[in-house]
């Protein structure tokens, strides 16, 4: 059923989007952006395991219904690179500042 | 045997925000993968499910526990910024806005879809069939329609690669 895989998407994605917004520490803030990928990979792979255009299927290209799992592999890829780049900023940002909280690093607000 | 998995893995999920441990939250981070990895299995995706167990159990929930065990204050979690409240209903307005429009919409699924076209009626059997062995028809489309993004992602890779050593460095002053 489609519409349960797309609840748990949308559910894990506000939870996600919740923890982004209101979390101090930049690890937590990281963790909550590999949850909404992942939602969004959910949601992407449900799409193409149930979803058929019938007008992409005239020339019986059928591989074209695989797109999502497509999409699906290159959100992993992307979020691999994210995390390894986030993971530098932070370390880099608590060798000098003695902090991972990301109010804190208002160097330039004044 | 979705609820099954889909319930611990929402539960799993708040109490990576919820848990007042960062250690403790990446350790339910990894039990979310796990279970996204169910998901895929359920979905006939294996493959993308063997990359998940690879990818984030393998290297991304190691790479977060590195981070928080090279930072202090580990106990006291992260608090929340003065954000909390209108974040929360920031998020609860987006979720009702995602259910409602999830709700109503009447999705081409592969039940209710027409396929008495006579060009596609011919190939219905392997339009049925094609999530049972998919691993081939997957890697034909990454490497025919998708092979442009594909070489842009393992330039991205290479890019992130050099970029987190270069951050990590750092500066040293025998080198100036």
């Amino acid at each position: 059923m489609l519409q349960n895989y797309l609840f748990l998407s949308a559910v894990i994605f506000c939870i996600g989007l919740y923890g982004v917004l209101s979390k101090k520490n930049a690890i937590t803030i990281l963790m909550c952006v590999e949850l909404m990928l992942n939602a969004i990979n959910i949601s992407a792979v449900a799409f193409s395991r149930y979803i058929i255009n019938p007008f992409n299927l005239i020339n019986g290209n059928i591989d074209s219904l695989l797109t999502g799992q497509v999409l699906a592999m290159f959100v992993i890829a992307v979020a691999a690179a994210e995390v390894a780049i986030g993971v530098a900023i932070l370390v880099t940002v608590y060798k000098n500042r003695q902090t991972a909280y990301v109010t804190e690093g208002n160097i330039l607000k004044y | 045997m979705f609820w099954i998995i889909a319930i611990p893995m929402i539960i799993s999920s708040f109490m990576v925000v919820l848990s007042t441990n960062l250690f403790r939250s990446a350790l339910f981070l990894i039990f979310s993968f796990i279970g996204v990895s169910l998901i895929f299995i359920l979905l006939r995706a294996e493959f993308l499910a063997i990359v998940e167990i690879l990818v984030y159990v393998g290297a991304i929930s190691v790479l977060i526990i590195f981070a928080i065990l090279m930072t202090k204050n580990i106990d006291s979690g992260s608090p929340s910024n003065s954000l909390n409240k209108s974040s929360l209903l920031f998020s609860i307005l987006i979720f009702m806005v995602l259910f409602f429009s999830f709700s109503i919409t009447d999705w081409n699924t592969i039940d209710n879809v027409n396929l008495t076209n006579a060009d596609i009626s011919n190939n219905i059997e392997s339009i049925k069939n094609i999530h049972s062995n998919s691993i081939p028809h997957l890697a034909n489309l990454l490497l025919t329609d998708f092979m442009l993004a594909f070489e842009l992602v393992s330039v991205l890779l290479i890019a992130a690669l050099i970029g987190g050593l270069y951050l990590i460095k750092g500066d040293d002053p025998d080198n100036d």
